[in-house]
């Protein structure tokens, strides 16, 4: 055995010194990026699909590679539409040492999350947030979400000049009342600048005991040309069905939050000729947005929704900013200095407060499905 | 040799390995059929309970089913007026916690009855007229006529997960929404305690039911774990999945008539519990097998080792000369064997030894003897020969004698010629002839005089500074090199050891045969220069002489032999000869580098002067 055996050894000792720090450098660290938002309970629908595209963003961007070579783990938070509960989450995944939050996804739950991750310094970008509340604060506060008073002024302009209606009544779900509110102060600011009328509004907690038959006689008493409704898919339904019950036929014009499948479901006959701006367009040919689609689909069994997609979006946005810069603290200027960024059907610019100012789609329902007004 | 593996070394690595790796092969064979055990004990628990969890809720969606489409019987075989049919709707809904409300739909899909739970019955106005023909159960039922589940959704009433069973009833629809929580307490009650814990997820990949009721509520999609993805397919069987972080081993098993999944798992980290104490022990006893292998294998190598070891000693004892040396045989038959044969070799060594030194001895003296002839014999024909010489000379003067009185004496002419002839040109031709022989042999004589004297002279070793030493021996051959007008050039040369006199004897000669055997029709060029190597100092005598073929090229070193013996060059064909027996006296040696017509180098190699060596003026 001429062997060299002082070789060997040092050999051995060698390879197994780059086994195991190949093995120790192979196991990088996660990037944690936290979601909240209201995933149980009646009005769970929005969180549910904003969560949902979140995690099939995580999960695709995870499968190329994660965030330069590091896995992201996606840590889901419930805020169940609860100041308390949201404050509680927030501050949780900020102790996790998360490095953003994607959410929430309603204006109610990020007024009270918005103060908690300023203190922290932590960086939060919501899919569905509107109020104005928010608007133009230089904060780590951020939305791919246009604000109440971009929608507000189109939709007010449409009612009034497109439409021929001089009336409007409102009924909005104070659930959610940092969106609703917000959304129905300036409407009636742009709709009466245009020279239209409130002739009432009524407000209602969605709940199994709202008498939506009440609403709706109230509605009736009022006469007015067109309902301008702001609640949940199902509270809307129920409504209309209301409505048509009691023979009052009246242009519902309503937002985004109602614009789901569920709507038609629920809402059968009584939710025809009902129009919106959406803030997607349900029929758009954007090869990213075609793809997304069918991968959703194949994912979670259900078509996406404008919640979903505006998760997605703001999930690929983080990604797309940790990978220029990992430091979660420099985040909002790393969002500024990129500020456009494709999304999954249109760019999204970020002005210096991390607002966005968004295209709206017009739809309306004919013959139980949605219908796009070019 | 030192990089050889040490005998000991590799006794001890063959050891441990021998007694390991049984122990590996074993444990590794042991923890693959402990690893299908658990795998098969794993399938088999979680099928147990895929069983029990699957009658229940069949049991339970049977039951429900009977109980609707008793209900649809009821109506569709008797007239009832509305009260009736309320009432009898409200009773089933109060009667079976499980359902959450009961609609009746008449053919255009428009709500026509209520039933509700009883502290809900003043909203049962609400629901009627309410248009349900866009929801899927409608168009499902209107579709396939027959009881039809549908799959989980929020309920907007209570705001967890329901389902409905959708029955018609001849042109009109039953439907019935049920909580699915009732269903989540039968399954909780049956898997009680334990690791295993059952899933129910429906046909569109969403999670109906997990024991953290929280999960239950989320409506989470399993679309992307294997089990689920598996058991869409139609494939019942056991997987392995992570979820949320978290490594499971489940068995995904079907329900019949809603086409759900029913997935029994628990986490790897308890199924494999009791393999991974396994490896523990495994592992552990490797260790302490190999450490005590360890021990045992040093012990036992040394004892081995320890004849060979004194079997060493004892070979550096006959080595050292002492051959009559006993040698341990130790306790084993091979190493008594080995002793045995080291034994013969040392005799037969010792009695080569005195064979030699006998030789040796005579060699010994037959050279002194050679030598001792020798020097008598040169020494002794030193007289004769000078007599040869001289008398030669006394004849020459002799002969100038007899041709001057034959000057005065009248020879008779028939004689004169003869006798003139004989005294001018044959006696003195022959006188030449003698005292040439005789110049010839006594410088021979002197040559072997001079080597005889070389093995018989003592040797001073110094170290030498050769540069001063060259520059004596050029001094020395001034004369000749003016003549010759050659070109004698000596570089800065390394010292080196040697006796003083004879390594200027050495060089003498060397740059003398230069000088003698130099190429006739260019202008002699001789180099010296030096350097060192491997602790030698070399010096190169270079000089475009005639050169010497390389067939004589050790023959230059005889006795007597000459390179032109024609050209009548001179010298006695001794100075190499002496040369080479002064370099082996002084651990010297010499190298020739020639061919004819091309110069020769002489290399001669001696031992170096370290740097912290004094030089010897």
């Amino acid at each position: 055995m001429g062997m060299n055996y002082k070789n060997f050894i040092m050999s051995l000792l060698a390879a197994m010194s780059i086994f195991l720090f190949a093995g120790g450098c192979s196991k990088k660290k996660p990037v944690k990026i936290g979601f909240i938002g209201g995933i149980t309970g009646r009005v769970a629908d929005l969180g549910i699909e904003g969560r949902d595209g979140v995690i099939l963003a995580v999960e695709q961007a995870n499968r190329a590679g994660g965030i330069n070579g590091r896995e992201i783990m996606l840590i889901i938070k419930d805020d169940k539409q609860d100041p308390q509960t949201a404050r509680n989450v927030v501050q949780e995944l900020i102790d996790e040492d998360v490095s953003a939050i994607i959410g929430h996804m309603t204006s109610s739950m990020s007024m009270v999350g918005v103060p908690v991750i300023n203190e922290n310094k932590v960086l939060m970008i919501s899919p569905t947030t509107s109020t104005n509340d928010l608007t133009g604060i230089d904060d780590y506060f951020f939305r791919v979400y246009p604000y109440s008073a971009q929608t507000s002024r189109i939709l007010a302009e449409h009612i009034y000049k497109k439409m021929g209606h001089n009336t409007v009544f409102v009924v909005y779900d104070i659930t959610n009342k940092a969106f609703t509110q917000s959304a129905y102060d300036y409407f009636k600011q742009a709709f009466e600048g245009y020279g239209g009328k409130i002739v009432g509004d009524l407000t209602f907690t969605s709940g199994p005991q709202v008498m939506f038959s009440d609403i709706a006689k109230q509605v009736k008493l009022k006469n007015p040309d067109c309902l301008y409704l702001l609640a949940n898919a199902m509270d809307t339904a129920m409504l209309c069905q209301q409505l048509s019950k009691s023979e009052h036929n009246i242009q519902v014009v309503t937002s985004d939050w109602s614009a789901t499948d569920e709507v038609i479901q629920y809402g059968g006959k009584s939710v025809e000729g009902m129009f919106f701006y959406h803030s997607i367009d349900k029929f758009s040919d954007s090869p990213k947005y075609l793809e997304f689609k069918k991968d959703f689909i194949e994912r979670f069994s259900s078509k996406p929704t404008f919640a979903s997609i505006h998760s997605y979006d703001c999930a690929r946005i983080l990604i797309t900013a940790l990978k220029i810069n990992q430091d979660p603290l420099l985040l909002p200027e790393t969002i500024k200095s990129i500020k456009t960024f494709q999304g999954l059907q249109s760019q999204i610019e970020f002005d210096e407060y991390g607002d966005v100012i968004r295209e709206h789609f017009p739809f309306r329902i004919n013959n139980g499905i949605f219908e796009s007004i070019k | 040799m030192k990089n050889k593996l040490s005998f000991k070394t590799y006794l001890v690595l063959s050891l441990i390995l021998v007694s390991i790796i049984p122990i590996i092969a074993v444990g590794t064979l042991s923890l693959k059929y402990m690893t299908e055990k658990t795998t098969q004990n794993i399938e088999t628990d979680n099928q147990l309970l895929a069983n029990a969890v699957g009658w229940e809720i069949r049991g339970h969606f049977q039951q429900a089913k009977a109980v609707v489409e008793q209900l649809a019987i009821f109506l569709s075989g008797h007239d009832h007026d509305d009260d009736q049919i309320s009432g009898l709707l409200t009773d089933t809904v109060d009667q079976f916690e499980y359902f959450e409300s009961i609609y009746l739909l008449n053919s255009n899909g428009h709500i026509e009855k209520v039933g509700l739970p009883y502290n809900r019955i003043s909203m049962a106005e609400e629901y009627i007229g309410l248009d349900m023909s866009h929801t899927d159960y409608y168009r499902q039922v209107n579709e396939f006529h027959k009881p039809t589940w549908s799959n989980a959704y929020l309920s907007h009433i209570t705001g967890k997960l329901s389902l409905t069973l959708t029955v018609p009833v001849n042109d009109e629809i039953l439907v019935t929404y049920f909580s699915i929580e009732h269903l989540a307490d039968r399954i909780q009650q049956i898997q009680t305690g334990g690791n295993l814990i059952a899933m129910l997820v429906d046909t569109d990949g969403i999670l109906i039911f997990h024991p953290d009721d929280t999960k239950s509520k989320e409506k989470i999609s399993l679309r992307n774990l294997t089990p689920v993805q598996a058991g869409l397919a139609g494939n019942e069987g056991t997987y392995k999945y992570k979820w949320q972080q978290v490594e499971y081993i489940g068995s995904v098993a079907m329900i019949p008539d809603t086409g759900w999944l029913l997935i029994v798992s628990q986490t790897t980290k308890n199924a494999y519990a009791s393999i991974r104490q396994m490896q523990k022990i495994f592992t552990a006893g490797i260790g302490i097998a190999a450490v005590i292998a360890l021990l045992l294998a040093i012990a036992l190598s040394t004892r081995l080792i320890e004849p060979l070891r004194e079997l060493q000693a004892s070979t550096r004892t006959i080595a050292s000369g002492n051959y009559e040396t006993q040698i341990n045989s130790g306790p084993y038959f091979e190493t008594e064997e080995l002793a045995s044969s080291f034994e013969n070799m040392a005799e037969a060594v010792r009695m080569r030894e005195q064979e030699r030194e006998k030789l040796l001895k005579t060699l010994g003296e037959q050279n002194e003897e050679l030598e001792s002839i020798i020097y008598a014999s040169s020494h002794d024909l030193r007289s004769p020969l000078v007599n040869i010489h001289g008398f030669s000379g006394e004849l020459e003067e002799d002969c100038r004698i007899m041709i001057d009185m034959l000057k005065d004496v009248h020879i008779e002419p028939e004689y004169e010629s003869q006798l003139k002839t004989i005294l001018n040109e044959d006696i003195p031709s022959a006188i030449g002839f003698i005292k040439t022989s005789t110049s010839k042999l006594d410088a021979l004589q002197r040559g072997l005089l001079k080597l005889c004297r070389l093995g018989r002279e003592d040797v001073n070793i110094s170290a030498l500074n050769m540069n001063k030493l060259m520059d004596e021996v050029i001094d020395s051959m001034q004369h000749q090199v003016n003549q010759l007008n050659a070109n004698v050039v000596v570089d800065e040369l390394p010292g080196c050891y040697g006796d003083r006199d004879k390594i200027n004897q050495v060089f003498s000669n060397l740059v003398d045969n230069a000088l003698k055997y130099r190429n006739p029709d260019i202008k002699p060029e001789i180099k010296i220069t030096g350097c060192i190597k491997d602790d030698r100092s070399v010096y190169k005598i270079a000089d475009n002489g005639i050169g010497i073929n390389p067939d004589y090229h050790t023959k230059v070193f005889d006795v007597f032999h000459q390179l032109n013996p024609d050209h009548k060059i001179g010298g006695e064909g001794l100075g190499l000869t002496i040369v080479k027996r002064i370099l082996d006296k002084l651990e010297g040696s010499i190298n020739i580098e020639s061919e004819q017509k091309k110069g020769s180098v002489f290399s001669v190699s001696l031992p170096a002067v370290s740097n912290r060596t004094k030089i010897c003026s």
